[in-house]
């Protein structure tokens, strides 16, 4: 009996054996006066879909939006701490956020295609990044994009088509062509299925899945059944700090913290 | 812990909690009845036994179906989760128990003509109590998670093997008043349980030749040539099979 609680306890060990893609070291942010971190240290494992949950206002999408620094665009955010990629500062001085963003993508809550046609959303990153020498080879980013976030077959034929004419789920499937167009290591997902009917959030939950392979997935998602079933590494925050992160079958079946406890199951601390 | 903000959540969890207290109830009720029947040769207590045994199949169908309504309908996480499926299998255990109950009670209605002997009624009786403080011991564990608790019974069934195979295996009276006696007494569940423990038949079904050795060596066969399966830990809960 105890051997099968402790092997169930334990959970899958993958985790401890990845390499390290991300690192943040006592990552502080303020937004004004009022302080939305308390000082956030987390390793994103290498091609691991790493989940973030928690209640509303705890944190977890100002985390992420630590990530790629794209907390620089408020003026009244300020980022303390680390944050490190593939070992390299974030925030050093010389760092090239446009580079940065490139290398860690980001796909929103809501769908949010250019009012351009398919073709042109998903090839303007490449094209302000150099990616491509010709038309040949941008021709050959697009498709291979759209192939990879599972919607080429839709849309092929019409790829001059406006994007915003497509159905949600294909919206956020464009989307997430569109960050991976520019060669990502990094993909940040800021509740990505949160606008999608069921069929939808499973076919973009099958392409997360798919993704893995290659990317290293960062996730906010309220669903917790979503987290639970994405992910590999589930970090629980809570009001600026984090609470517990461990494998997500530990998370999701028995948590050690609290307040982990108290917001899986529904109920109030 | 905190109650569920849905409070239908909560409240259905609190069912199927509550529903298993009250089989717990019940099974100890049983067992206790059963026994007391084969003490005092209650032919009639022993009859409203047997017919107690429905509510329990009712009531473990019940928390099945509550169970399952709820993982459907909550997706229960973590604890809960842990609580649904334990609540499953504990109202599994339970039945199993008002089955046993029930096979008890049967017996007593077959040899209830019989006077006992009384050295095998004290050691019944014995035997009995030790199980029934047992069954308190873990329905209380359960209804205050006591973890502790739950341990020190699983640990201490061990006496209760060794008191059985005290009366059944090494006392005489089963065999001063021969094979006849013998099979009457030896109720289905005894039986059952004899299997469970040492893997082979009793004696004197097969000094009787009621079973024997199967020729490949690795099981025994009844009188009429039938496959004896000594490995079944849950099967039909009258005890015509091991005849």
């Amino acid at each position: 009996m105890e051997n099968i609680q402790a092997t169930l306890h334990k959970g899958p060990a993958v985790e401890a054996s990845r390499p390290i893609k991300m690192t943040s070291r006592d990552v502080i942010v303020h937004y004004g006066a009022k302080q939305a971190l308390n000082g956030i240290t987390l390793d994103i494992p290498e091609r691991q879909v790493t989940a973030l949950i928690g209640p509303s206002g705890c944190g977890k999408s100002t985390y992420l939006r630590c990530l790629n620094r794209m907390n620089d665009t408020i003026d009244s955010a300020k980022v303390r701490g680390q944050i490190l990629l593939d070992g390299e500062d974030v925030y050093a001085p010389d760092i090239d956020v446009v580079e940065l963003r490139a290398r860690v993508g980001m796909v929103f809550q809501k769908p949010n295609p250019f009012p351009k046609s398919i073709y042109e959303n998903v090839s303007y990153g490449p094209k302000i990044h150099g990616l491509a020498h010709n038309k040949q080879e941008l021709d050959e980013i697009v498709h291979t994009s759209l192939r990879k976030a599972g919607l080429w077959r839709e849309v092929h034929d019409r790829l001059d088509e406006p994007g915003t004419g497509l159905s949600g789920g294909q919206q956020q499937r464009l989307c997430i062509a569109r960050a991976i167009a520019v060669s990502p290591e990094v993909i940040l997902m800021d509740e990505p299925c949160s606008a999608l009917d069921p069929i939808a959030t499973a076919t973009v939950e099958e392409l997360i899945d798919e993704l893995r392979e290659n990317y290293t997935i960062v996730i906010v998602t309220h669903s917790m059944q979503q987290a639970a079933r994405v992910s590999q590494l589930t970090a629980m925050f809570h009001l600026g700090d984090l609470a517990e992160v461990g494998p997500t079958e530990k998370i999701f079946s028995n948590p050690d913290d609290k307040r982990t406890q108290d917001y899986i199951t529904g109920r109030f601390g | 812990m905190a109650e569920h903000i849905v409070t239908s959540y909560e409240d259905e969890l609190k069912f199927i909690i509550r529903r298993i207290s009250e089989m717990g109830g019940q099974a100890e009720r049983m067992v206790e009845q059963s026994v007391g029947a084969l003490m005092r040769s209650d032919w009639a207590l022993a009859q409203s036994v047997v017919a107690d045994d429905v509510l329990l199949d009712a009531a473990q169908r019940e928390v099945d179906e509550r169970a399952i309504r709820t993982i459907a309908k909550r997706q229960p996480m973590a604890i809960d989760l842990r609580e649904i499926v334990g609540a499953i299998r504990i109202s599994n255990d339970l039945e199993r128990i008002g089955d046993l109950a029930k096979n008890i009670a049967k017996r007593v209605i077959a040899v209830h003509e019989h006077s006992q002997p009384m050295q095998l009624v004290r050691g019944l009786e014995h035997l009995s109590d030790l199980a029934l403080e047992q069954l308190k011991e873990v329905l209380d564990a359960y209804a205050t998670r006591n973890e502790k608790q739950a341990m020190a019974v699983r640990d201490g069934d061990e006496s209760i093997d060794a008191v059985y195979t005290s009366i059944f295996r090494e006392a005489p009276h089963l065999h001063d008043g021969g094979s006849a006696q013998h099979h009457r007494l030896h109720a289905s569940s005894v039986h059952r349980q004899e299997h469970r423990t040492h893997r082979r038949p009793c004696d004197e079904h097969r000094r009787d030749g009621l079973l024997h050795q199967d020729r490949r060596g690795d099981g025994f066969r009844t009188a009429e040539g039938r496959p004896h399966r000594v490995a079944r830990p849950y099967g039909r809960d009258d005890g015509a099979a091991w005849r």
